[in-house]
């Protein structure tokens, strides 16, 4: 009986901890992969390995930044698997046009999803330090911590990531001005 | 403003309901096993090759059999038969190193072993491939390897292991009764890009400098090269080998934690590539260049070079490639390369002491 709670304890933690990490997993995995149904595979991905891993959190920053470092692994993992190498190369143009439009599900709009897509055509070390500049409003520092990159690579990166951010953003048309204070 | 125009495009993606709602039964259920619906495939196919072929020829002890059989089976079944099991381990730095099994002759010896993140470490070091950054030895107390080779062989999601095989070699043979391996250090998170090499900028003329090698290789042997690619006779004063390599780029203006290309030159038959690797002290950045002909065949380089540069107390590696090609107009040629980064450096030091039963 005893043991029966522990483990009904046990399932009610993980799944606080899955409900509340669920957003910033799925958006940062949706911002490194091309599909939904790619950040669909990484998402469960994340949470069970931490099921499997069970790490102890000194605190609620900590515990997003495990998240958040555990999503970028996964979807490396996924990028050099042999299986999407293959499938890359097999299905290059009709992935390409999965990525560029078919695969919407979410409801936004067209200027939002011409932002999303032009920042998906950046290279992944571009994507990530992007993401969490911008949406999770971490430091160059706090990047680093979490990419396990110096500074000063992240700095560079985010420059050029605006550079050809901003190239490919006219290129499609779009007014943004790409631009922040690092 | 561009944060919040990205931030509002973003607050839109959320995961399905249905995909948190199958994640929770997941992790009530254990959360055991593994996702991937679909890249799943990937090791498996192997993995469940040979773990068919295995369980066939031995069904009556297939419950016992260690997962690294599975691996080395499907590696290399010649070696699998010869394995002597060892299962011993050590934990360093929140990293446990298991040595799971040696084949051992003379004075020759094949290590498989695992690296796995330490139970409750909370770390998620051992994820993919790795390295182990040339920094493994065995030695029989009166005997050390002297020539090494190690092959990463898979990451077994299952059992959040990297495999390895290390070949190892000894002036004389090891004595067998008491055994020590060790790993000094480790490069966990690593991971490759494929990039295109821009031919666009090739010169024709170019200045050289000579440099001090510290590496050359390749398919072409030195005496088959053009004579100003050959190694400067050594002097007396300075006995190492030299040899003339391109002055394009500064090497402080390259990056010290990331690749640059340095330039590229085709002069008298041979184009030549330069590319910096950074300060490779903590890393292993390395490269592997293609040329693509004007009828799509592609190859790699005929030879190379590499030396050192010190820069700001930092030692950058860079790299010279040299392709004999008779090119009429390089804008029929292209060239990518398969660039691969490490991750974080972890010093151990592992080891494990053995003794090889029924040897």
């Amino acid at each position: 009986m005893k043991s029966m709670h522990r483990e009904k304890d046990r399932t009610s933690f993980y799944e606080e901890v899955i409900r509340r990490n669920s957003e910033t997993v799925y958006r940062l995995a949706y911002a490194l992969v091309r599909t939904r149904a790619d950040a669909d595979d990484i998402y469960q991905e994340v949470f069970l390995r931490y099921v499997r891993k069970t790490p102890a959190f000194d605190s609620a920053e900590h515990e997003k930044a495990w998240f958040m470092r555990v999503t970028i692994n996964c979807c490396r993992n996924f990028w050099r698997s042999p299986w999407m190498q293959r499938r890359s190369a097999l299905e290059g143009d009709a992935l390409e046009r999965e990525a560029s439009g078919a695969d919407m599900f979410y409801e936004a709009a067209d200027e939002d999803r011409l932002l999303i897509e032009t920042v998906k055509q950046l290279p992944e070390k571009y994507r990530v330090v992007i993401h969490l500049f911008y949406y999770e409003d971490l430091s160059v520092e706090e990047i680093g911590r979490i990419t396990k990159s110096k500074a000063s690579t992240v700095r560079t990166r985010l420059t050029r990531a605006r550079r050809e951010l901003k190239s490919l953003l006219q290129q499609e048309g779009g007014d943004f001005h790409v631009q922040g204070q690092i | 403003m561009f944060r919040d125009r990205y931030k509002n495009a973003y607050d839109t993606i959320t995961p399905p309901m249905e995909l948190v709602s199958d994640t929770l039964r997941k992790v009530q259920s254990g959360g055991g096993a593994s996702v991937r619906k679909r890249f799943a495939v990937r090791m498996s196919i192997a993995a469940a090759a040979a773990a068919v072929c295995l369980v066939m020829a031995v069904p009556v002890c297939a419950a016992h059999i260690p997962a690294f059989y599975q691996i080395v089976e499907y590696v290399s079944p010649a070696m699998a038969d010869r394995l002597i099991p060892i299962e011993k381990s050590c934990t360093s730095q929140g990293i446990t190193m298991q040595v799971e099994a040696i084949d051992i002759e003379g004075n020759e010896a094949d290590i498989i072993l695992s690296l796995r993140d330490a139970e409750n470490s909370g770390q998620d070091l051992v994820h993919g491939a790795m390295d182990l950054f040339d920094s493994y030895g065995l030695s029989d107390y009166t005997n050390d390897s002297v020539i090494g080779g190690c092959c990463f062989l898979t990451y077994e999601e299952a059992e959040d292991k990297a495999y390895f095989q290390v070949m190892l070699q000894a002036d004389s043979a090891y004595q067998s009764d008491k055994l020590q391996f060790r790993v000094n250090s480790v490069l966990c998170g690593n991971y490759n890009e494929t990039k295109d090499v821009d031919l666009s900028g090739t010169v024709y003329t170019a200045e050289t400098k000579t440099v001090t090698l510290n590496g050359s290789g390749g398919p072409l042997n030195e005496d088959m090269l053009p004579d100003f690619l050959k190694k400067i006779p050594a002097t007396a004063e300075d006995p190492r080998p030299r040899v003339n390599v391109l002055d394009l780029m500064s090497v402080s203006d390259c990056a010290a934690d990331d690749f640059t290309v340095m330039g590229t030159a085709y002069e008298d038959g041979v184009l030549r590539v330069q590319v910096c690797m950074g300060d490779n002290s903590r890393s292993d950045r390395h490269v592997e260049l293609f040329l693509r002909d004007p009828d799509g065949n592609e190859r790699y380089e005929d030879h190379s070079v590499s030396w050192h540069e010190e820069v700001g107390g930092a030692r950058y590696q860079i790299y010279e490639f040299w392709f004999l090609e008779d090119i009429a107009d390089i804008a029929d040629y292209s060239m990518y390369g398969i660039f691969h980064y490490s991750g974080e450096l972890v010093e151990g030091p592992w080891q494990v002491t053995f003794r090889v039963e029924g040897d």
